[in-house]
């Protein structure tokens, strides 16, 4: 017995170990990041210098560094955190491992918002810059506020969730691909442009608020990490064994992580693949307690994010490729490897 | 009884229940603080649906089920299939019971103290103390029950359900288990509705009986230990 609690605490050192020499690696890698960039005017070192305060900047260095490149870092770190987050959560209140944060209807949410300003120019905030990321906003707390309704009516299982999830995705994409179908040439290229997903469109101010919004709401996961190690143990039936109501609990998680996923999307557009990754890597590193997986997931989600824009955007550089394109590509098969690796070992 | 102003804690209204088919319809029953009440009859015709449907696992095919308790922790469930972790300590699992019902924002600083303090109180209570670090799989079955009745103790919930959690245990726990929570339902104003199969227990136990016959819950009067 004290031979196993011993290991035990062993292995918990060695897992909290892993996240904090994670989230030093992503912090370093954000640095190293605002170094990387097509400018002529700005190589590595000269931003590397300034920086760290050894070289002071032209005005148009300090724009490129303050106004270009670091809104966009930090949106990659933040945006990357909260989906992966948000993915975490849902899969461990909706006990299946295919859901991301964009299963429930979140992401045909914002896009149907999205398509409705641009192609209709139905917008529901009359503030011109902000119409088409409040639309999909809205929108897409809407969809789940519908999901949330419908999928509680009749029985209270999880699946319910789910399958309207999946019914109402495809009502709101019909209705986007009819609004597609009568868009204009330019209309479409935006519509096109919008569902990429990329970090580029969030200003300085933007990014700031999605930041403290993403803060605010992270205590609230923890929080809710032990009612999800209930959830995720044994189902509903071990849940309210220890007096956990799974019904309620998983409501307010899925309303949780609703939010935090389309208050990232409607800036950003759809940002699929790290949501769905970042959980599943992490629990191959550190497990299934989401004590410990929901920061991990978080950290990694950041990093993968942050790590997929700078190459987007040096590779091909000046051409930029989109995050979520550049998300897919290599976050495919690396999350394969790690898979298939774990299940060799 | 006469309850007068006295708050209730549970009530079910026009209650059907069943998964497609109703199990038992017309269900019409009111709780308050202290009561116990048995529920009675053959098995596989929806004791176990019922407590189900209260707990909110299963949604109700007609009517409603109010629960005036507390969000968080306000309602234990001892299943008849355990639960527990079974890797994990005896202490362990009477603590996630604890820990769903200690709140937060009662006092932050004193919130792992508080948590601490139940589990010791229902393992003794169980009398458990000596088994407190061991596995949950390397126990008996009657002391499994034992830790899945510390468990829901600790969580101090307002209503207490109970599926069938006195069969398998030997006369002497029977008394251990029975005296503790019937006296943490009779000091805490608590609740109870038990599943059971043993008449003369449910006699001994609870302030109200019902037996479900043919799909209708119907109030049984005993009178000495014998039907009237």
């Amino acid at each position: 017995m004290h031979e196993i609690s011993h290991l035990q605490l062993q292995k918990n050192k060695t897992q909290m170990m892993t996240l904090f020499v994670s989230i030093g690696i992503t912090m370093i890698f954000a640095m190293v990041a605002m170094g990387f960039g097509s400018s002529k005017n700005l190589d590595f070192l000269t931003s590397m210098k300034i920086l760290l305060g050894i070289q002071e900047s032209t005005g148009l260095q300090s724009d490129i560094l303050w106004n270009l490149r670091f809104p966009r870092i930090l949106m990659a770190l933040v945006g990357g955190a909260a989906l992966a987050m948000a993915g975490a959560m849902m899969q461990g209140c909706l006990g299946n491992p295919l859901v991301s944060p964009l299963t429930l209807g979140v992401a045909s949410g914002a896009a149907l918002g999205a398509a409705l300003a641009i192609v209709l120019g139905l917008t529901l905030v009359s503030i011109p810059e902000l119409a088409i990321v409040a639309n999909a906003f809205l929108f897409s707390l809407i969809v789940v506020f519908i999901i949330i309704k419908l999928g509680s009516m009749r029985s209270v299982s999880k699946e319910s969730y789910i399958l309207i999830g999946i019914a109402i995705t495809f009502i709101a994409g019909a209705i986007v691909s009819t609004l597609q179908y009568f868009a204009t040439d330019a209309q479409l290229s935006q519509l096109a442009h919008w569902s990429f997903g990329s970090l580029s469109r969030p200003n300085l101010t933007n990014v700031l608020w999605i930041s403290v919004v993403v803060l605010t709401l992270f205590p609230s996961g923890l929080k809710s990490a032990w009612d999800l190690n209930a959830l995720s143990i044994g189902g509903d039936d071990f849940a309210i064994s220890t007096g956990v109501n799974p019904v309620k609990t998983r409501k307010s998680i899925l309303v949780l992580s609703a939010f935090l996923t389309s208050v990232v999307i409607a800036f950003t557009g759809l940002i699929g693949f790290v949501g769905l990754a970042a959980p599943h890597m992490s629990r191959l590193v550190i497990g299934n307690d989401y004590r410990k997986l929901i920061p991990c997931s978080a950290v990694f989600g950041a990093f993968l994010t942050l790590f997929a824009d700078t190459l987007g955007r040096t590779l091909f550089a000046p051409i930029v490729i989109p995050v979520g394109v550049m998300l897919s590509i290599i976050g495919g098969p690396f999350f394969m490897y790690l898979l298939l690796n774990k299940r060799g070992a | 009884m006469d309850h007068g102003e006295t708050e209730f804690l549970l009530k079910l209204e026009q209650l059907s229940i069943g998964y497609e088919e109703p199990l038992i319809s017309n269900i019409s029953l009111t709780m308050y603080p202290g009561e116990v009440v048995s529920i009675i009859g053959a098995s596989g015709i929806g004791k176990t649906t019922l407590l189900r449907t209260v707990a909110g696992l299963v949604a109700p095919l007609e009517g409603r089920v109010n629960l005036n308790v507390k969000k968080r922790g306000g309602l234990g469930y001892i299943p008849q299939k355990l639960g527990l972790v079974h890797h994990a300590s005896v202490s362990h699992n009477v603590g996630l019971g604890a820990r769903a019902g200690t709140s937060f924002r009662e006092g932050p600083m004193t919130w792992v103290g508080r948590r601490n303090e139940r589990v010791e109180i229902a393992i003794e209570q169980m009398g458990l103390t000596e088994k407190r670090n061991e596995p949950v799989r390397r126990l008996s079955g009657g002391q499994q029950k034992r830790v899945a009745t510390a468990r829901t103790l600790a969580q101090r919930p307002q209503i207490l359900l109970a599926d069938e959690f006195l069969s398998e245990l030997d006369e002497d726990n029977i008394q251990i288990v029975v005296e503790s929570v019937i006296d943490y339902v009779k000091e805490s104003g608590a609740a109870m509705i038990l599943v059971e199969h043993n008449t003369e227990r449910a006699i001994q136990l609870s302030n109200r009986i019902f037996r479900l016959v043919e799909g209708e819950l119907v109030e049984q009067f005993f009178q000495g230990g014998e039907e009237e």
